[in-house]
């Protein structure tokens, strides 16, 4: 059990999400960078969909009401437990009454805070995270507020050694997989979607040109700010189910990408979606940050998503035999 | 081998003898370019892994632990576990080390990683002071219970 | 509000024009049939999702209007083999009209949440009494349910009372609004912004996250909208 001593407005309890229910207009909600949350919850020995916190505005401070294991990862928010610094990407115990703070990251996004057990909130059609635009899911449907406890379920047995433990953090370890930002920018993979050749000439300067993620972007989308582009003609769209990472590009010309908070319904002419394996990287992306798409082939992404997996395999089975070494040593 | 109680349900020094661990600290060993890994227990149970050069076979035996050589007038902050040593967070590599030569550092403060895999242990301070000399190589392969620096006592 | 039974199944004839398959991206198949906006082209969406529905490598099928969108469970190694194989069930496909129920939704026309009503008879030259009375007279068919949570988009409406878009949204339209939006209607599930016309207000709950069956109307349903008051 945590108490939330200080939060900014838009925390939300958030696990991998509630898909499956689109055909009835139910976004799929669930954590920005589903990634940090995966390896946080294995740091932990969770359930890799248990349900985390989602700290996107800061500072984040909470009280150990109950002692127990806890893992922070995501952005590096400089954590701290009573004052004293955590690395990025950790996990440690906490004694009763002892106060973690997350301060604002100076890169990306969205730090998680996972709890031995899980964050204990029923689940709504089967997932615990919070659908703000619905009101249900996480705790009440609501962002976290000062003063709410949240519950843990029943946390797995498991030796943590003193001072806890951490991970190379995958912006490091996948580097190789993942392009690298040139010049600051972050290269974002996709395939062309069913409108892209009508925008023509146009549609070479999408893939080319330096999009900023302008302050009207949040977990439902991202509005980018660029040159605009158009199609050769106006087409009339019929609605259809969208996934997260379309990208759509209403009549003004500057696209959206969908997030996790995604309508689930859209009818904007859509040039392109994003591998579903850059998604995490997308959701660590700052409001005012660079990014250009680059093309892709299903192939690549299967690639992209094989380093994923073979990540938080090796994280996975690692951390349970170091646990184990260091058990018997201890 | 020194097995634990049982009772408590705790890991037991006989899973040091699990072909998925030996085989699992032998990768490590062959990503690191080393051809050796010893853990020793403080009840004197242990297990030395031998790689042999450029093969896959892995031998085990049974050791002895050797005496940690501590200076008197300090005192060394040891590996937790074999592995690559770090003297500052990967993710971080632009700053300087985490326990460069004359800093004061708390007891508990982290005076930098052994990364096993993708994983990081810390190495801790156990007492508070003055970081002496340093003896563990940034990146460079780290062997459980080495000292990777010694403390001297806060004045 | 009341349910009952509806037609049983039909068959309408096939054709052979292919439908138009895009991605949406790795794992999204978009499948979008061929010609008119209409009931047989519905019918034949419904046909290809259900025919879809046990296929082992599907996560999720999402109907839309006169499209379908299929999500895999795994990004496929080939997609030209996952286009190939949905066009060949599209061309199996043979409509079937939903067995789906009958929904009554009673409405006030007109009234504080009748906002776009005025503009609605200024396009159509008609007046506010006939507006409601097309409306009420109207027998709509759930295409298909998104957008929000449970919110139905309706077809059959009499084109003397369509409506485009707005193309600046109101910023709180409240739950309940009765709308059109172009060639169709709807009852909006969730106050807020809606580019929506509304015309109306209803008081039926559409959707309940706890239920077992969280959403009121399913693809295929019947839905007549009863006058129960008019404030004009």
């Amino acid at each position: 059990m945590i108490e939330i001593v200080a939060t900014g407005p838009l925390n939300t309890v958030q696990d991998l999400g509630r898909p499956g229910y689109r055909n009835i207009g139910v976004t799929a909600s669930g954590a920005m960078d589903p990634l940090a949350l995966r390896i946080g919850n294995v740091l932990l020995g969770n359930a890799p969909g248990a349900a985390g916190i989602e700290v996107q505005t800061f500072p984040f401070q909470v009280r150990f009401s109950e002692g127990g294991a806890f893992a922070i990862t995501g952005a590096d928010c400089r954590a701290t437990l009573d004052g004293v610094p955590l690395p990025p990407w950790w996990t440690a115990g906490a004694a009763p009454g002892q106060m973690l703070e997350l301060f604002p990251p100076l890169k990306d996004a969205r730090a998680y805070l996972c709890l031995a057990g899980g964050v204990a909130v029923a689940p709504v059609m089967g997932s615990r995270s919070t659908s703000l635009r619905g009101g249900f899911g996480g705790l009440q449907g609501r962002v976290l507020a000062t003063g709410d406890h949240v519950a843990t379920d029943r946390a797995a047995d498991g030796f943590l050694p003193k001072g806890g433990f951490g991970v190379v953090p995958p912006a490091v370890a996948l580097k190789d997989a993942f392009p690298v930002a040139e010049g600051g920018a972050l290269l974002i993979r996709a395939l062309p979607a069913g409108e892209h050749d009508l925008f023509g000439a146009d549609a070479q300067r999408f893939w080319s040109q330096l999009w900023k993620i302008s302050a009207r972007s949040d977990r439902t989308g991202y509005r980018l700010s660029g040159d605009p582009i158009h199609p050769t003609e106006v087409m009339e769209m019929r609605s259809h189910g969208v996934v997260p990472g379309v990208i759509q590009v209403p009549p003004a010309g500057e696209p959206i990408v969908q997030m996790s908070d995604a309508n689930t319904a859209g009818g904007y002419p859509k040039i392109a979606g994003v591998i579903e394996a850059d998604l995490w990287r997308l959701g660590q992306a700052r409001i005012g940050s660079l990014l250009r798409f680059v093309p892709a082939t299903h192939a690549e992404a299967r690639a992209a998503e094989q380093a994923l997996a073979a990540y938080i395999a090796d994280v996975h089975k690692t951390a349970r035999l170091v646990r184990q070494a260091l058990a018997g040593m201890a | 081998m020194a097995r634990r109680d049982r009772s408590t349900g705790r890991n037991t020094i006989g899973d040091l003898s699990d072909p998925a661990l030996i085989s699992t600290l032998a990768g490590w060993l062959e990503g690191s370019g080393a051809n050796a890994l010893e853990i020793t227990t403080p009840d004197g149970g242990g297990l030395k892994i031998v790689l042999a050069a450029g093969a896959r076979a892995v031998r085990i035996a049974e050791t002895v632990p050797e005496a940690p050589a501590v200076r008197p007038e300090g005192h060394a902050v040891r590996a937790p576990m074999a592995g690559l040593f770090r003297d500052r967070h990967p993710a971080a590599m632009e700053t300087g080390p985490l326990a460069g030569a004359g800093r004061a550092l708390e007891a508990g403060a982290i005076a930098g990683f052994v990364e096993v895999g993708p994983v990081l242990l810390p190495v801790i301070a156990s007492k508070a002071g003055m970081v002496g000399e340093i003896h563990a190589r940034a990146e460079g392969l780290i062997g459980y219970g080495d000292a990777v620096l010694t403390m001297e006592p806060s004045r | 509000m009341s349910f009952q039974q509806a037609a049983p199944a039909s068959i309408v004839p096939d054709t052979d024009e292919l439908a138009r398959i895009s991605f949406i991206g790795t794992r999204a198949f978009l499948i979008e049939a061929p010609g008119a906006f209409d009931l047989p082209t519905q019918r034949r969406i419904w046909a290809l999702s259900h025919a879809l529905e046990t296929r082992p490598e599907i996560a999720e099928i999402v109907p839309g209007m006169t499209n379908l969108l299929v999500i895999l469970k795994e990004t496929p190694e080939t997609p030209e083999a996952v286009v190939h194989a949905l066009q060949e069930e599209w061309r199996r496909a043979r409509g079937v009209d939903l067995a789906g129920r009958e929904i009554e939704i009673a409405v006030t026309y007109g009234g504080e949440h009748a906002g776009d009503l005025p503009a609605l008879c200024d396009l159509s030259g008609l007046s506010d009494r006939e507006v409601v009375r097309i409306h009420h007279e109207g027998t709509y068919r759930v295409f298909a349910l998104g957008s929000a949570p449970g919110f139905g988009y309706l077809h059959g409406l009499d084109p003397r009372i369509h409506m485009p878009r707005k193309t600046v949204p109101s910023l709180h339209m409240a739950r309940g609004s009765v709308t059109i939006g172009g060639m169709q209607t709807g009852v909006a599930v969730l106050t807020g912004p809606n580019g929506w016309n509304s015309i109306g207000f209803a008081e039926l709950q559409m959707f309940d996250p706890m239920a077992a069956a969280p959403a009121v109307m399913a693809p295929g349903d019947t839905v007549r909208f009863r006058p129960e008051r008019i404030e004009l």
